[in-house]
């Protein structure tokens, strides 16, 4: 009993701490191709009848970075489920602000849902969406979106790490590797996110090496610095208190 | 030898429509969608072109191209084969495709269950027929007319309820005296307020992180420490160990307080950026011209609604079609001399002409917007079914419809094929309908424009 009060308050003066590692990484996708289900999934939950996603639903994981290495830590990474409805399209900026990572998902049994991708990547890295003449305007619906060069966007944003996500594998067992996986150069999970993802399994150390590249590009600077001044200590004071 | 050569232009024309269907299914309606069943695009596109060959039949008439006994072969065929498509085809399918994705129902009763659902579809459809005073008694069950008349009371329903809901609604979206102004202000400081609801709920969402891990930790090392059941169960119903079972149901229940108020904060900013853009679009040259259109609208709207109750209240029936009657006006009031048959023949053409090909654009655009609306990737398919039923019923009774439009000698070929059907009520149950929906349209758009966002720009 003593010990449970005792770990209950080291945890409250943690949240200072954890506060200050923001891991914010989106996921993103056409609407009902399994973005909900798919982060439920990742949090070790079942849904059984999702509902439409309006607006953002954030779900928060923990990870243990560097898993089986002396540095082993752990991260608290928030997934940010932004819907996607093509009528919300206007106002989903509001939730791209400071993100460190995004998982793109497909429909493996829908391609054009993968196509799509493409532009869900231009809507991110693409400041103007609201301007009327821009051709993200939602009166030009009818009109078919240009094509853009993926390597040219993927590599000027190269900062964020891409993961891509084929859903629904039990409906459409037999769909090659995604093309936007290969333009972008990044890994391509495929499942049924009904399913939970067992640690050790393929998907899972994929998913485990993604959220490890996209804490690696948010914490390098600091995490190198708090090191070399302090040493070993403050890696070991985090581990005795989480 | 004359009737083969009709029977080859009109089979042209057929497979001319049946290709604009399937273009029309690919590129606008499954737009976002890969097509898995090849059967419920062949089916849109059959009845799509069903529909345009009876409307070119009447222009046919108009004009006088072609034979007129091959006419009136292919109107009866025509018109068989898309009764028997609206009637057995595609209700059948409807259900099959229905039963077929419900999981709890096994491989070898689908079938049964569907033609039994049909049965129920063609009972319910039987049924229909009593309440209206439809035919004169002189003909038997399974005839054309028997079929026509149901179908014609469904059709004209949905007609009148677009008719009428587009007549209020075009107005309404055209006309800037509707539009409230939002200032870019305003549009900001909501945002601002929806992303620091979505960072206080993220910090709630950590700690609650956070406690279950506790949670899940205080179980199993007091387990492993000191061994034994009782030890672990008192783990778990101690002072400690409720505390923080609290503190974990009131993290949730403020988590989902806030989710919540996220959501309406944001179908707030999508609404004011709505209404941004629609000012910003009718400021432009098209704007404009729209905003022009719509007060000329407006003015049709009321003098319909008027039209309509004026009928209905003094049971007047049409017995003069417009075109006749203007020729009429311009012979005797303004003494032109003129060709009656002449120009009577041409400007029924481009009248006729003209209301087919605004009625098919205009559905065809409300099918899409809907289909839009509704459809997920599970329920594309059966949309798309009644879609075409939809159609197929409305461009039928367009058809019926369009008979008062046309001068007398040439509704000859429409009356001799749909026999003695009591074209009045038609045109009433129209009005009736028309009437209904477009004083429920002004009723809820008013709601509607009420509800709007204020600027909060003028409160702060």
């Amino acid at each position: 009993m003593m010990q449970t009060s005792m770990s209950l308050s080291k945890s409250k003066t943690d949240l200072s701490d954890a506060s200050r590692d923001k891991v914010k990484i989106l996921v993103l996708g056409e609407a009902g191709v399994g973005k909900t289900t798919f982060a439920q999934s990742v949090k070790g939950k079942a849904v059984r009848n999702p509902t439409w996603t309006v607006g953002c639903s954030v779900d928060v994981v923990e990870h243990s970075y560097k898993a089986g290495t002396p540095q082993e830590t752990l991260y608290l990474i928030e997934l940010w489920d932004v819907g996607g409805s093509r009528s919300h399209r206007n106002s989903r900026h509001v939730f791209y602000q400071n993100a460190h990572g995004v998982i793109l998902v497909h429909d493996l049994e829908n391609r054009k849902s993968e196509e799509a991708l493409r532009l869900w990547l231009t809507e991110l890295f693409d400041d103007t969406p609201n301007c009327v003449n821009s051709p993200l305007h939602p009166s030009s619906s009818f009109s078919r979106l240009p094509t853009f060069d993926t390597e040219g966007l993927a590599g000027e944003r190269s900062q964020m790490p891409i993961l891509v996500v084929g859903a629904k594998l039990d409906m459409a067992p037999q769909r090659p590797r995604s093309q936007i996986a290969t333009d972008c150069g990044v890994d391509e999970l495929t499942l049924d996110c009904r399913q939970p993802i067992s640690p050790g399994s393929t998907n899972g150390l994929k998913l485990s090496r993604f959220f490890d590249r996209v804490i690696d590009k948010q914490t390098a600077p600091t995490e190198r610095r708090r090191l070399t001044s302090q040493g070993y200590n403050v890696v070991d004071r985090r581990r005795r208190l989480y | 030898m004359i009737i083969v050569a009709d029977t080859l232009v009109m089979l042209f024309s057929e497979v001319l429509f049946f290709a604009g269907g399937w273009l029309f299914f690919m590129k606008q309606l499954f737009r976002d969608y890969e097509v898995q069943q090849r059967t419920v695009q062949l089916m849109f596109s059959v009845t799509f072109a069903l529909s345009c060959t009876l409307f070119e039949l009447i222009i046919f008439e108009i004009v006088g191209v072609l034979h007129s006994s091959s006419r009136f072969l292919h109107w009866k065929l025509g018109l068989f084969l898309i009764l028997f498509v609206l009637i057995v085809i595609l209700p059948y399918y409807t259900a099959y495709s229905v039963f077929k994705n419900i999981r709890l129902i096994q491989k070898h009763i689908v079938v049964p269950l569907s033609v039994f659902s049909w049965m129920v579809f063609i009972y319910f459809f039987w049924k229909l027929g009593d309440p209206f005073p439809m035919l004169s008694p002189k003909h038997g069950i399974l005839s054309i007319e028997q079929a026509i008349s149901r179908i014609g009371v469904i059709g004209v329903t949905v007609m009148a309820l677009l008719s009428g809901f587009g007549a209020v609604n075009a107005p309404y979206t055209y006309m800037t005296v509707f539009m409230r102004p939002v200032s870019d202000n305003s549009i900001t400081q909501m945002e601002r307020k929806l992303s620091q609801t979505m960072d206080i709920l993220v910090a709630k969402k950590r700690r609650l992180a956070l406690a279950e891990r506790e949670r899940a930790m205080a179980v199993f090392s007091r387990g492993s420490e000191e061994g034994g059941l009782l030890r672990r169960l008192w783990g778990t119903v101690s002072p400690a160990g409720s505390a923080l079972r609290e503190q974990i149901n009131t993290l949730e229940t403020e988590s989902a307080g806030l989710e919540e108020l996220s959501r309406h904060l944001f179908l707030e900013v999508v609404e004011l950026r709505n209404m941004k853009e629609r000012l910003e679009y009718s400021q432009t040259w098209q704007g404009r011209y729209f905003n022009v259109m719509g007060h000329f609208f407006s003015v049709y709207c009321v003098w319909k609604i008027f039209m309509a109750t004026i009928n209905i209240v003094f049971d007047r029936v049409g017995k003069v079609d417009p075109v006749t009657r203007g020729i009429e006006i311009a012979v005797k009031y303004m003494g032109f001399q003129i060709d009656i048959p002449f120009y009577s023949q041409h400007i029924s053409f481009i009248l006729v002409g003209v209301i087919v090909l605004t009625s098919i654009r205009g559905l065809l655009i409300t099918l899409t917007k809907f289909f839009y609306a509704i459809s997920s990737s599970k329920s594309s398919n059966i949309i798309v079914l009644l879609l075409a039923q939809i159609m197929g019923m409305y461009f039928v009774s367009s058809v019926l419809l369009m008979r008062m439009n046309m001068p007398s000698e040439y509704r000859s070929i429409v009356t001799e094929v749909l026999g003695d059907l009591q074209f009045n009520f038609y045109h009433r149950w129209f009005d009736v309908i028309f009437l209904i929906s477009a004083l429920s349209s002004i009723g809820f758009l008013y709601l509607a424009h009420k509800q709007a966002p204020a600027d909060t720009d003028a409160l702060s």
